[in-house]
């Protein structure tokens, strides 16, 4: 969908998961002589949150909602309650490879991103302690699978599959399902759910 | 053995016009730090590795390890030079 916009701010009340995305690859920045407003041309592909490099997202001034902009790919991250001109300079800073987080909050996210990165190997040190076997179930339990899709899938029964959920929960200090979804999320593997 | 930074006494963040600062309560002075040095000030806890804050810096601003851990070295010696941490 190429072609010439403008930039447009849409409204969500959705804390987390709304994003706007913008200025993949300006192809004319201009100011109108004497006027306030800023007249924006752009063009780019379809909005793709994974793999863009030059992404800027436009979400709630909420530290939690940055983290998970720039876990997500994107380089910049700003609150849209600022101004367009702000919008405009980091959309720019973004199209020529910078990173833009807002002054203020790179410290908060700073320290959100040591404490993912030190679970995320906590968990990855974890997974180590799991047997081979455990790993398979692991994997399957993180794409939805009960104990009879998991027994079903190895061609073990339900009552050895629920043993080794059992110890892998126990080993991995997890407490629930939803948590070990969570966790093979944080350590990259796939959660995609699989039909039973 | 990893370095853990850590504040060196009581400092106040804050928020001028002009950009980010650092208040000392006990001596009046204002620090003022360039956005990246505040962020890596905020990390020093005591608890956070050197390691830590370098690979937080390079996924947030897009740099290679090498920058990252330059950049972090560089300001840290600048914040403990200037007694706002101890290493």
């Amino acid at each position: 969908m190429a072609g010439a916009g403008w930039v447009h701010l849409p409204k969500s009340d959705d804390h987390r998961a709304f994003v706007a995305r913008l200025a993949l690859e300006f192809d004319d920045v201009r100011r109108p002589e004497g006027g306030s407003d800023v007249d924006i041309r752009f063009h780019g592909s379809p909005l793709n949150r994974t793999g863009e490099s030059n992404l800027l997202i436009l979400g709630p001034d909420a530290s939690d909602a940055m983290l998970d902009a720039v876990q997500s790919g994107a380089a910049g991250y700003l609150p849209v309650t600022r101004s367009l001109d702000e919008i405009v300079e980091a959309a720019v800073s973004v199209s020529c490879g910078q990173a833009v987080v807002p002054d203020e909050m790179l410290g908060a996210l700073l320290r959100q991103v040591v404490q993912v990165n030190r679970q995320r190997t906590r968990e990855t040190e974890l997974m180590k302690t799991l047997t081979p076997r455990e790993h398979e179930v692991f994997r399957l339990a993180a794409r939805g699978l009960d104990k009879f899709g998991i027994a079903r899938r190895l061609g073990m029964s339900s009552a050895t599959a629920r043993t080794h959920l059992g110890n892998i929960m126990r080993k991995m200090d997890i407490r629930s399902r939803a948590e070990l979804v969570a966790s093979a999320a944080a350590m990259g593997v796939d959660t995609s759910p699989l039909e039973d | 053995m990893e370095l853990r930074p850590r504040h060196s006494g009581v400092l106040e963040p804050i928020n001028r016009a002009d950009g980010l600062a650092l208040f000392d309560p006990a001596s009046g002075a204002i620090h003022e730090l360039d956005p990246t040095s505040m962020a890596i000030w905020e990390a020093c806890d005591g608890e956070t590795t050197v390691s830590e804050i370098a690979d937080a810096l390079r996924e947030l601003g897009g740099v290679d390890r090498d920058t990252a851990q330059q950049l972090v070295q560089s300001s840290l010696s600048q914040l403990a030079e200037a007694g706002l941490i101890s290493l």
